[in-house]
């Protein structure tokens, strides 16, 4: 078959374009897309290892916390935290010249590894006593947390006031010293107790 | 840039012998010759047998001490057609082309394989003549195939009346050669520098009247000059001087014959004229093998030159331009696949050895993650910055100290949000001081509530603000 100039022009773009399909959904495409692929993997990779170096980075920051808490007094039984509890709360309060006119136990919360343990304390005095009271529980190295706090005077015009402070201690449960994999969920269930 | 050789050697080859000469060149134009000799070829070897003539030859130029390896072969004119071709004013570059294209038919079609040259130029202004030449491919490979098994470098293949001519008048434009070797008796000649005539006469040993006859019936046919000559012929072309070189070193009285027969121009080469010096002692003869010697020392284009003829087709490219170009293509091709391969490998084995990596740490990971939980968790019962007191003191600051406000109850949860609730004179007091709690950087979506009853019969207003504490 002879072919005139333009039909063999013609013949030969044409025969050029299929080829350059071809290649590109035979080679070229397939191969951009694994590299696309690849390089996703890779980038999902590196962040998982870098949040893994983070996470151990961050371990061992909450170890010293953990150290510090162990060191403060975290008991490990509920009966030794409650009776900490409840001797510092009265030595703080005679100390600060407040007047503890009630300080009971409340329920106890066993959340994972540890079991909270609350408190209810009702007192009274100047706001100067009241104000030191709230700064021994805020930076005692025992595990502590107020809950809330409330404050009203007794009488109007005198510096005479009432608190009720709710907290709370912690305690571990026995046999957790270690973070054990397998008790990440939280489970929560109410344990009644009173004093 | 392509070097020559300054030691040559020249190789007139005949039915029965070589001619052989070694010209070495002293400067561009000054030539001497160091040997000469006459190969004789041996009993039952001819041109017919390359391979063994070539043995031969080798083997005789080693034992005559013949130095040079760059040769050029000249061939008897008995093996050469020639036509003269009129050329129009053309560039050379055309005439070559159409010359090509015209040079099959302007010799017998009988012919077969032959090799085509040219001996002349063309001009742009003016018609010329050129002298066609043609030989047999056969002589030709005859030629290299004895030059390669003689161990000689092949510098070109010419007609050996033409070499001579040419060395012959290298100092007249103009002549008319008469060549007698031992194999033969030819005529050539020149005009303008380029040969215009080939002619084989007879053998050597034809008879005197033949030879003139015949030398007088080729000049009639030479050319006609347009430019006029003071060297005119008997009719009426200028052709020059004719020049007798007499290589089969022929009895004097019949050379003298020979010469006079020829007519008064005619005259006795004299060796010397060639400007190659002397024979060398003992040699008498050996024109025709030092002219072809002295034609490859020289810087000029061979006149004639059938191992690399003008008239050749032009070498087609080993591989078409489209095949290069998908040679080329594919060859991308493969290096794009090859470096697209390992490109992918190396990704591959960085993601592997990520992956690799990751997974050895994923039970190290978990006990982490529970850990740092845990830690987490308990954390919230670890001292920090006193809030509550922060909170206290921060609202006991707000307050104005001027006696016209005080609080009747504060209450601040876990979360951080609390109230306030209190009685002040006025109601811009309040203002006031919900005004700094929304100055201040510690406490934000500060809410005031009022008792309007209060403000309407003139008496203390009570207040509730909420607001929600930002420690530091």
């Amino acid at each position: 078959m002879i072919l005139t100039k333009r039909e063999r022009y013609i013949a030969i773009g044409a025969g050029a374009l299929v080829g350059v399909l071809l290649l590109y959904f035979l080679m070229i495409g397939p191969y951009v897309e694994r590299r696309s692929q690849i390089a996703a993997e890779v980038d999902t990779a590196l962040n998982d290892k870098d949040k893994a170096d983070l996470l151990f980075h961050q371990q061992v920051k909450m170890r010293k916390v953990w150290n510090e808490m162990i060191a403060g007094g975290l008991s490990n039984t509920q009966s030794d935290a409650e009776s900490q509890l409840q001797l510092a709360l009265n030595d703080w309060a005679r100390d600060c010249g407040v007047t503890v006119s009630k300080l009971k136990d409340e329920r106890s919360i066993l959340d994972g590894k540890f079991v909270q343990i609350g408190f209810h304390l009702t007192g009274t005095g100047p706001l100067a006593t009241i104000s030191n009271l709230l700064w021994r529980v805020e930076t005692t190295t025992m595990p502590l947390r107020v809950s809330e706090i409330q404050v009203m005077p007794l009488k109007e015009g005198i510096d005479d006031l009432q608190l009720e402070l709710s907290l709370s201690t912690l305690c571990r449960v026995p046999d957790s010293d270690k973070p054990d994999k397998a008790d990440r969920l939280r489970t929560a269930s109410i344990q009644g107790g009173g004093q | 840039m392509k070097f020559r050789a300054n030691k040559m050697l020249g190789l007139a080859l005949g039915e029965r012998s070589i001619l052989i000469a070694e010209v070495t060149a002293a400067a561009p134009d000054r030539f001497q010759v160091s040997k000469a000799a006459e190969f004789v070829y041996p009993a039952g070897v001819s041109q017919q047998q390359p391979e063994a003539l070539g043995n031969a030859l080798r083997h005789f130029i080693k034992e005559q001490g013949f130095l040079a390896r760059a040769a050029v072969f000249g061939i008897p004119a008995k093996s050469v057609l020639t036509k003269v071709k009129d050329i129009p004013p053309v560039d050379p570059t055309l005439a070559a082309d159409m010359l090509r294209l015209q040079v099959e038919s302007e010799f017998s079609t009988e012919l077969k394989d032959l090799v085509y040259d040219y001996a002349g130029t063309s001009s742009p202004t003016e018609s010329t003549h050129v002298l066609l030449a043609a030989t047999p491919a056969s002589q030709v490979e005859q030629a290299v195939a004895i030059a390669q098994e003689a161990r000689l470098e092949l510098q070109a293949i010419i007609p050996t009346s033409v070499a001579l001519t040419a060395a012959t008048t290298r100092n007249s434009g103009d002549a008319l050669v008469l060549s007698i070797t031992p194999s033969a008796t030819e005529l050539s000649a020149q005009r303008g520098n380029h040969p215009s005539l080939l002619r084989h006469i007879g053998a050597s040993s034809a008879t005197t009247a033949a030879i003139a006859g015949e030398v007088r019936r080729a000049s009639l046919m030479l050319p006609r000059n347009s430019s006029a000559n003071g060297n005119g012929s008997a009719n009426g072309n200028s052709h020059g001087p004719v020049t007798v070189w007499d290589d089969a070193r022929l009895d004097p009285a019949v050379r003298a014959t020979i010469t006079a027969a020829l007519g008064p121009a005619a005259r006795v080469g004299n060796f010397i004229d060639l400007g190659a010096g002397d024979l060398p002692a003992g040699v008498m003869a050996g024109a025709a093998a030092v002219a072809l010697a002295m034609a490859g020392l020289s810087e000029d284009r061979f006149p004639i030159d059938f191992l690399h003829p003008r008239l050749a087709e032009p070498k087609k490219a080993a591989i078409k331009r489209q095949t290069a170009l998908a040679i080329a293509a594919a060859v991308i091709l493969v290096i794009g696949a090859i470096f697209a391969y390992v490109d992918l490998q190396n990704k591959e084995q960085k993601l592997a050895g990520l992956l690799r990596e990751n997974n050895s740490k994923t039970d190290l990971r978990k006990s982490a993650e529970a850990e740092v939980a845990m830690i987490k968790y308990a954390q919230g019962w670890h001292a920090d910055k006193p809030r509550y007191l922060a909170c206290l003191r921060d609202l006991t600051t707000a307050i104005p100290d001027d006696g016209q406000m005080y609080l009747i109850n504060f209450n601040l949860h876990d979360s951080m949000k609390g109230d306030i609730g209190g009685k002040a004179t006025t109601r811009e007091a309040v203002l006031t001081l919900v005004s700094r709690l929304n100055q201040s950087k510690h406490f934000s979506d500060v809410k005031m509530a009022l008792d309007l009853r209060d403000v309407r019969h003139g008496h203390e207003v009570t207040f509730t603000i909420n607001f929600k504490y930002v420690p530091v």
